[in-house]
């Protein structure tokens, strides 16, 4: 049995220890927000927090996870949208918007360690993540103004 | 103040008329039946008027509009739904969209399907038209409650005014009266000094569903007692299935059938797949048999990238079938003054949606349903009857948001998987192609060879230009109807000479353009932009290569010589002026390059340095578009942009390296075809040249542009002109 928080509620799940995360999330807890691109963390759209930071669930065996506190993009702006989520919108960001999960959780963990980062943390932060649409420029611009109106 | 409500009763019995008998079908441009009749989404028969294929107003006033192209990014959920709610006069804080298939009126060509950058333009006055239709009967309807003379009423937000009479009604309080009128043939349009909504950055209906992880995509549907499937084909194109035992993938826990499915279409292998509870579990049992299967490698085992190049030079370097000629250019190059003999080559492309490869299908007597985000409704419709051996009537199509199109999903391989899988299993079954399946199994953008003579005159002008492009076609195996005949009756595909004929740029009176269908047997596609990706590629570089010979500024150059100085001379003067072309910045340097794709004109300006492999490193990126009127300005530029950055990163590092018939594993997954990252990005700065002309497309042009201006900046740079991408 596979113990993993998720969201802030604990499961038991009757998985294979080497499931990924990312398996767990989507076919065993129903959580599809967190997307398959690859499935050898080279496109990060996989994107979950784990204990804060953004990490590819494709490459975390769940039996791994034992007391952690898993975040996925539906819990992330369960009691309302958050900051990084709203920006999203208002910057016009998401195209076909299949990233954007991924995107979301990387944003918003940098933000979280770092509250106001330069082009180069950002560059660093979000390099992992790939769009196919190329919505960056835009990314980019979400996460400069939700660095700022978090400071307000 | 509004005017008496409609009786219950006569909102039943207008309803009851608008359930069935007033289809207004408003059909669109070259249309002609629907090669397949599905079922239409079907409207109760007591919600609400619905005088055409595209909206219905309900009694609560809610406004729904059907949507007949796939939402892939490209923002059609909102800037189609604008056209109809424009001329209704909608609130639009009332409309809600719906996917739409079946109805004549959806389709293009006698095809309902989502490519070719032509949605908005093919879609601006069949829809403007139906709303405006719809208006027309809301206004009758309030006109013939108050006894008014419509001409006095005006709408706005979902409302019928009166202002001498001082009331008004909404919509929803009018809808069943309406339902009972007859629908006019051509109701006026607005003029655009009077639209609200048209030509306003009005926010994606799709935005917040995308940023809340709430978008269902083909790879996440659900439905009860649906497995999962996930697909092993041979290593080669042309492979088969010699022998395989399951046993391997069975004994994994979860894993719950193995199935072979044979080739259901052109340029489609055979398969195994592992189906199982969930894709975990199917992706073990698929690596655990992976390594047993016995496979035929098919006749072209021994083929790779060097072979492949070799061929298509050896084919370039001769004539080829002809496929547009003016002048004498055979003659005529003899004479030019100066002249040049050069080859390109453009590598095959992944086209790498985001989504890997879905779909989901249950097959049983009698009745289909389909589960996949697609960009060819039509397609999927006729092979779902096929294949489920039922009536095109019995078949229901639950279109995804889809992640990623760029023409891949046009192709409905992998929803032929999973009619297979769920015919043989009599289940629901969920099919997805893991990342390697998904690029070792793509349609890719062809390889191509391209040699061009071409030569300037005394005056430096462009005087003769000899253009044979080497290339694969879709057309040889899925698509013939695609195929053409050339001038001199040989057979070519226009598809692989588009950019270097009717749409080429510049007045070169000697112009001959031969394309030889190169038939390598490696399977190819339409990636986001077609042709046009290789060959603008060249041509922009040519014309280059002339402005250097003659010692000119490669954009002054262009200017003067353009087939069509009046619109897109206003593209370069807009570009000129916005990217700074005569002052560069120091240490960098300029490339330019224009296309016509498909009517849009579109120019870009990249600015850039050298890094220390000689790789270029794009700084800035400025475009000037002519897409004549823009009906979204921010989903305008959202295209722009992205499309641009699309091209470079073709442009910087995209190529997939062919060996042993197949894919090679150095080019496999995304650790070794090099995508565009986010640290690679310059910033994109797009410009549009003010218009009122109807509407050209968006989706693709800025692709095309953007690696020739890149290479053309990396010369100005460094002297040395590359003429293979990628470049970095």
């Amino acid at each position: 049995m596979v113990r993993l928080t998720v969201n802030g509620v604990e499961h038991e799940l009757d998985i294979p220890g080497d499931t990924p995360l990312l398996w767990a999330l989507r076919d065993s807890l129903g959580l599809t927000g967190t997307k398959y691109g690859c499935g050898i963390g080279q496109c990060h759209a996989c994107a979950v927090h784990v204990d804060g930071a953004a990490v590819p669930s494709c490459l975390v065996p769940a039996e791994s996870l034992a007391g952690k506190e898993i975040v996925t993009i539906e819990g992330l702006g369960a009691a309302g949208l958050h900051p990084v989520q709203r920006t999203w919108i208002a910057e016009g960001v998401a195209q076909c918007g299949y990233c954007q999960s991924g995107q979301i959780m990387a944003a918003s963990a940098l933000l979280a360690a770092n509250p106001d980062p330069d082009d180069e943390a950002i560059d660093a932060a979000m390099r992992p993540n790939l769009c196919r649409c190329a919505t960056y420029g835009r990314i980019r611009a979400a996460i400069h103004l939700a660095a700022k109106e978090q400071a307000q | 103040m509004t005017g008496p409500a409609l009786s219950r009763r006569s909102f039943i019995l207008s309803a009851a008329g608008a359930g069935g008998a007033l289809v207004l079908g408003v059909s669109l441009p070259a249309g002609s039946a629907s090669a397949a009749a599905a079922v239409p989404a079907a409207v109760p028969a007591d919600s609400g008027f619905t005088p055409n294929a595209w909206l219905t107003v309900f009694p609560d006033g809610a406004v729904e509009i059907a949507l007949h192209k796939a939402e892939m990014g490209q923002g059609v959920m909102t800037a189609l739904p604008m056209l109809v709610a424009e001329e209704l006069d909608a609130d639009w804080r009332r409309i809600s969209v719906r996917n739409a298939y079946g109805d004549p009126a959806y389709g293009n060509f006698g095809f309902q399907f989502t490519f070719g950058s032509m949605s908005v333009a093919s879609s601006f006055l069949p829809l403007r038209t139906a709303g405006a239709a719809a208006r027309a009967m809301l206004v009758e309807a309030a006109a013939q409650q108050w006894g008014a003379d419509p001409a006095t009423l005006t709408t706005r937000d979902g409302m019928v005014v009166d202002a001498a009479g001082g009331r008004e009604a909404s919509y929803g309080d009018l809808a069943g009266l309406a339902a009972a009128l007859t629908p006019p043939e051509n109701p006026p349009l607005k003029s655009p000094a009077d639209f609200v909504l048209l030509g306003t950055p009005v926010p994606r209906l799709d935005g917040e569903a995308k940023s809340t992880g709430a978008a269902r995509y083909g790879v996440d549907v659900r439905e009860p007692d649906m497995l999962t499937a996930v697909v092993l084909r041979p290593p080669t194109f042309a492979g088969a299935i010699k022998a395989f035992d399951p046993a391997p993938a069975l004994a994994v826990p979860g894993v719950r059938h193995v199935v072979e499915i044979s080739s259901h279409g052109p340029d489609i292998t055979p398969a195994l797949a592992v189906v199982a509870d969930g894709f975990w579990p199917a992706w073990k049992g698929r690596q655990a048999i992976a390594p047993t299967v016995e496979w035929d490698l098919g006749p072209n085992a021994e083929q790779d990238s060097a072979s492949l190049l070799a061929d298509f030079t050896a084919r370039a370097a001769q004539p080829g079938p002809l496929a547009f000629a003016e002048g004498t250019a055979e003659k005529a190059i003899a004479r030019a003054a100066r002249q040049l003999d050069v080859t390109y080559v453009t590598p095959f492309l992944a086209h790498i949606t985001m989504e890997p490869m879905s779909a989901a299908a249950w097959v049983r007597p009698g009745a289909v349903d389909v589960w996949t985000g697609t960009q060819g409704q039509s397609f999927v419709l006729m092979q779902a009857a096929k294949m489920g051996n039922v009536d095109p009537s019995q078949v229901t199509l639950h279109q995804q948001y889809l992640g990623c199109g760029l023409g891949r999903r046009a192709e409905s391989d992998v929803v032929g998987d999973a009619l297979a899988i769920s015919a043989q299993l009599g289940i629901p079954v969920k099919v997805i192609w893991p990342r390697e399946e998904d690029i070792a199994h793509d349609f890719f953008r062809p390889m191509s060879v391209q040699r061009v003579q071409a030569g300037i005159d005394s005056d430096d002008a462009p005087f003769a230009w000899i253009h044979h492009t080497v290339a694969d076609s879709a057309g040889v195996t899925r698509f013939p109807n695609f195929l053409a005949t050339g001038p001199e009756g040989e057979e070519i595909d226009p598809f692989q000479a588009a950019g270097l004929t009717d749409s080429f740029m510049y007045a070169v009176p000697h112009h001959r353009v031969e394309s030889t269908i190169a038939r390598s047997g490696v399977p190819v596609g339409f990636w986001r932009g077609v042709g046009e990706t290789q060959n603008i590629f060249v041509a922009e570089s040519v014309m280059d290569e002339l402005a250097a010979l003659a010692g000119a500024d490669p954009l002054q150059y262009r200017r003067d010589h353009l087939a069509d100085p009046v619109r897109a001379g206003a593209v370069l003067d807009l570009l000129r002026e916005k990217s700074g072309w005569d002052s560069p910045a120091e240490g960098f340097a300029r490339g330019v390059a224009i296309a016509n794709y498909g009517g849009t004109l579109v120019a870009a300006a990249i600015e850039a340095s050298v890094g220390e492999n000689g790789a270029p490193l794009p700084r800035r990126i400025v475009l000037a578009v002519d897409c004549g009127f823009v009906v979204n300005p921010d989903i305008a530029r959202q295209q722009v942009e992205g499309g641009a950055l699309f091209g470079l990163s073709a442009a910087l590092g995209e190529r997939v390296e062919i060996a042993n018939g197949g894919v090679a594993p150095a080019t496999g997954n995304l650790d070794g075809y090099r995508l565009l990252r986010f640290d690679e990005a310059p910033p994109v700065e797009v410009h549009f040249v003010p218009s009122e002309a109807a509407p050209s497309g968006l989706g693709e042009p800025s692709v095309v542009v953007v690696p020739p201006a890149l290479a053309n900046a990396l010369f100005a740079l460094t002297g040395e002109r590359r003429r293979e991408l990628p470049l970095g």
